[in-house]
C-alpha cells in the first residue's frame, strides 16, 4: 500500500510527471480513436524522443498510452468497424451492429465502462502479484508451453466469426503462410521474398491490420457511395444504465481474470485474451445466437479482457523483460534506451520507477471512465462527418501510420494490396481476424516450435512429457472437435 | 461448378505454387535437423487440407450455392450485396470494370507511386481532394477548406512537433521536400 502511495505522489507532486500523464492519456486516446492510426504508431513515432525524458517518465508515458490507446481502439471497432489494434477486433463483431442499429452511444459507453473496470481490476492484480506470479512464470512457460498455447490460441480463434468451417480453416493457415513471408527465424534465409530486400524484412502485422480493416472498410464503403447505394449510420448518445451492467457483472469478472491470464502470457497477450474471452462469452450465453449481431455482452467480454491484459503484460516485461506483444516490446526499448535491462532487477533496483508505472495506469483507467464518458458525446458525433470526407482521410491517415511504423515504403503498398485483398476476402467470407491472429501467433509459434523441437531432441510427442503444454494441446484439440461437431450439428435437417 | 468449389480450386492452385516456391529455400541448417521448409510446408500442405475441405464441401453440398449471403462477411448487405449470378460474362465485367468501381480501388495505389516517386508532402492533398472528388462531395469551399485543415494538421503534428519521416520523392523533388521540411520545422 505504502508503494502505491508513494507513486501516486511522485506522481501528483512532479508537475511535469502530471502533464506528462495527462498528455499520455489524451494522446493514446486521440491516436487510437483515428481510424488508420493506433497506439503502436504514436510509440513508435515517439520512441527517439523518450530518450530525452527522465526513465520515470518515459516509462509512465508508455503505460499511459498503452492503458488509453487500447480503448480509442474500441471506439473506431465500433463505430467504423475499424479495429485500432488486433485486440480489439472482437469487439467489431457486436459494436458494429449496434451502431448500425442506431446504439452508437450505448455501445461505445459499455465500451468505456468495461475497459475502465477491466483495466483497473488488473492494475490491482499487477500492483499485488507481480513478483509472484512472474516467479510461477519463469519456472512454467519454456518454448514448449508457448507452442502448446499457441496451438490453442490458433483452435480459439479458427472457431470465432461467421463463414463456413473450411473458410475460417483456410483464413487461419492463409494468416500463417503470411507470417512465413521475409526471414526464416533459424538459418536467416529469405523465404517468398524473391530476393527483395524490402520484402525480407517480413509482413508487419500492425500494417496488416490497417489494411486488412481500415482501407478495406473504405473500399467497401466507397464503393457503396460511388454506386449510390450507401446509406449513413444513425447517431444517438444514449448511455447504458447501470442495470445493464449489474446484468453483465459476471461476464465483466470472467473477462477480467481471462484477460489478466492471458496478458502474463508471454507473445500472445491481449490478443488471445479479446479473442478467448468473447469465445467463453458465447459459449456461457444463454442466448449464443444474439453474438455477432448487436449483442452488448460481445463488447463487455472483449473490451474488459484487452484491457485487463495490459496489466498483466506488465507482468513479463517488468519481471522477465519478455515482451507480451507489439507495444510492450516498444515499451523494452524505452528501457534499454535508458540504459535499464528489463528483468527481475529492474523491480528491486528501480523501485520508483516500477511504482509510477503501475499508478499511472491505475490512475489511467480510472480517468478513462471520466474522461471517456465525455469523450462519447464528441467521437459519437464522427458518424455525423460524411463518409466522402472521413474515408480519404482514414486512407490519408492509414499511409501516415503505416509509413511511420518503419520508415518503409513497402509497408504503404501493404495497406493498399491487403486493403483490396482484404475487400475480397471479405465479400466471399473470409475471416480477416482469423487472418490477423495467424500472422501473429504464427511468427510466435515458428520461433517457440523451433526452440522446442530442438529442446525435445525432435520428439514431436514429446510435448506431453510437459503437463503445462499437455493441458493445453488437449485444450486445443478439444476447442477444434467442439467447433467440428458445431458444424456438423448444424448441418443436421431442421437446425438453423 | 459451384463458387465454393471454385474458390477450393484456386486455393489448392495457391498452395501447389506456395509449395513449389519453398524449393529456392530448401537448404539444411545448421543446429536445426528439421531444415527451414519444414514450417512453411506444413503450413501449405494445412491449406492444401483446407482447401480440399472447401471443394469437397462445395461439390457435396449445392444447396449451401443457392444462399450466396450465407458467406457474406456481416459488414455487406445480405439482401443487396450478395453477389447476384451474373447474367453474362459480358454484364459481370461490365460491373467488375465500371470506371468509378476500379478508381476506388486504383486511386490509392497510384498514390503510393506517386508518393515514392514526387514525395508524401506534395502529393497527398491531391489525393485527397481526387479521393473525396471520386466519393461525390461536390461543395467546393468545404472541400478546400477540409483539406487545408488535414494537411495543416499533419504538417503541424508530424512534421513539426514529432520530427516524422515521411517519403521525400526522388530527384528534384527529394530536395525540394528537404526544403520545404526544414521550412516548417
Amino acid at each position: 500500500m505504502e508503494n502505491f502511495l508513494l507513486g501516486t505522489y511522485q506522481l501528483i507532486s512532479d508537475p511535469n510527471a502530471l502533464l506528462l500523464f495527462a498528455a499520455a492519456l489524451i494522446a493514446g486516446l486521440v491516436f487510437g480513436s483515428v481510424p488508420g492510426l493506433s497506439s503502436m504508431t504514436l510509440a513508435a513515432i515517439f520512441l527517439p524522443f523518450s530518450v530525452f525524458l527522465p526513465s520515470e517518465h518515459a516509462i509512465l508515458f508508455y503505460g499511459v498510452i498503452y492503458v488509453s490507446g487500447v480503448y480509442g481502439g474500441a471506439t473506431t471497432a465500433i463505430l467504423f468497424n475499424i479495429p485500432g489494434s488486433v485486440e480489439n477486433t472482437p469487439t467489431t463483431f457486436d459494436g458494429h451492429p449496434m451502431v448500425k442499429k442506431g446504439q452508437a452511444g450505448r455501445a461505445v459507453g459499455l465500451a468505456i465502462t468495461a475497459s475502465a473496470v477491466g483495466g483497473t481490476l488488473s492494475c490491482i492484480v499487477m500492483m499485488i502479484g507481480t513478483a509472484p506470479i512472474a516467479r510461477w512464470a519463469i519456472s512454467a512457460i519454456s518454448p514448449i508451453e508457448k507452442f502448446a498455447i499457441v496451438f490453442f490460441a490458433l483452435a480459439v480463434v479458427a472457431g470465432i466469426g461467421r463463414g463456413s468451417f473450411w473458410k475460417r480453416w483456410l483464413s487461419l493457415f492463409f494468416g500463417l503462410w503470411i507470417g512465413t513471408i521475409g526471414t526464416d527465424p533459424v538459418g536467416g534465409l529469405g523465404r517468398f521474398a524473391f530476393g527483395d530486400y524490402y520484402v525480407m524484412t517480413g509482413i508487419n502485422f500492425t500494417v496488416l491490420i490497417v489494411g486488412f480493416f481500415a482501407v478495406s472498410e473504405v473500399f467497401v464503403q466507397g464503393e457503396r457511395l460511388v454506386r449510390g447505394t450507401y446509406k449513413a449510420p444513425k447517431v444517438s448518445v444514449d448511455f447504458p444504465r447501470f442495470a445493464e451492467f449489474w446484468r453483465l457483472k459476471i461476464a465483466i469478472l470472467r473477462s477480467s481474470v481471462i484477460g489478466f491470464a492471458c496478458g502474463v502470457l508471454p507473445g500472445v497477450g491481449a490478443a488471445l485474451a479479446s479473442f478467448l474471452s468473447y469465445s467463453e462469452a458465447v459459449r456461457w450465453s444463454k442466448h449464443p445466437e444474439r453474438f455477432g449481431t448487436g449483442e452488448p455482452e460481445g463488447i463487455v467480454a472483449a473490451e474488459t479482457a484487452n484491457n485487463s491484459a495490459t496489466g498483466g503484460a506488465m507482468v513479463p516485461l517488468l519481471a522477465l523483460g519478455l515482451p507480451g506483444g507489439g507495444f510492450t516490446a516498444i515499451m523494452i526499448g524505452v528501457l534499454t534506451l535508458h540504459d535499464l535491462t528489463p528483468g527481475p532487477l529492474v523491480m528491486i533496483q528501480h523501485k520508483p520507477l516500477v511504482w509510477i508505472l503501475f499508478c499511472g495506469m491505475f490512475w489511467a483507467s480510472i480517468a478513462i471512465l471520466v474522461l471517456g464518458l465525455i469523450e462519447t458525446r464528441m467521437i459519437v458525433n464522427l458518424l455525423r462527418i460524411p463518409f466522402s470526407i472521413l474515408g480519404p482521410a482514414i486512407i490519408f491517415f492509414s499511409a501516415i501510420g503505416a509509413f511511420s511504423l518503419r520508415n518503409n515504403i513497402l509497408d504503404v503498398w501493404t495497406i493498399f494490396v491487403a486493403g483490396i485483398l482484404g475487400y475480397v476476402l471479405r465479400r466471399y467470407g473470409y475471416s480477416l481476424p482469423a487472418i490477423v491472429m495467424g500472422v501473429i501467433l504464427g511468427q510466435i509459434g515458428e520461433e517457440a516450435f523451433y526452440q522446442s523441437m530442438v529442446m525435445m531432441d525432435y520428439r514431436l510427442f514429446g510435448f506431453f512429457d510437459f503437463p503445462t503444454a499437455a493441458v493445453f494441446l488437449v485444450l486445443g484439440v478439444a476447442t477444434i472437435i467442439a467447433h467440428l461437431v458445431r458444424v456438423v450439428r448444424s448441418r443436421r435437417p431442421g437446425r438453423s | 461448378m459451384g463458387a465454393r468449389a471454385a474458390e477450393g480450386l484456386i486455393w489448392l492452385a495457391f498452395a501447389a505454387l506456395a509449395y513449389f516456391l519453398t524449393y529456392e529455400f530448401d537448404q539444411p541448417l545448421r543446429g536445426y535437423a528439421l531444415g527451414a521448409t519444414t514450417w512453411p510446408r506444413a503450413i501449405i500442405l494445412m491449406i492444401g487440407l483446407g482447401a480440399v475441405g472447401l471443394l469437397v464441401s462445395g461439390l457435396l453440398n449445392p444447396g449451401a450455392e443457392a444462399d450466396r449471403s450465407a458467406d457474406l462477411d456481416s459488414s455487406f448487405d445480405a439482401e443487396s450485396e450478395a453477389s447476384p449470378p451474373a447474367a453474362s460474362t459480358a454484364e459481370f465485367w461490365r460491373q467488375a470494370l465500371e470506371p468509378k468501381r476500379l478508381l476506388t480501388f486504383g486511386l490509392p495505389l497510384v498514390y503510393v507511386a506517386a508518393m515514392h516517386r514526387f514525395g508524401f508532402l506534395f502529393v497527398s492533398p491531391v489525393f485527397l481532394l481526387a479521393y473525396m472528388v471520386l466519393f461525390g462531395y461536390r461543395k467546393w469551399r468545404v472541400l478546400i477548406a477540409v483539406n487545408l485543415a488535414i494537411y495543416a494538421l499533419v504538417l503541424l503534428v508530424f512534421v513539426r512537433l514529432l520530427y516524422t519521416h515521411f517519403p521525400p520523392g526522388l530527384g528534384v523533388f527529394h530536395s525540394l521536400t528537404g526544403r520545404f521540411v526544414d521550412f516548417i520545422q
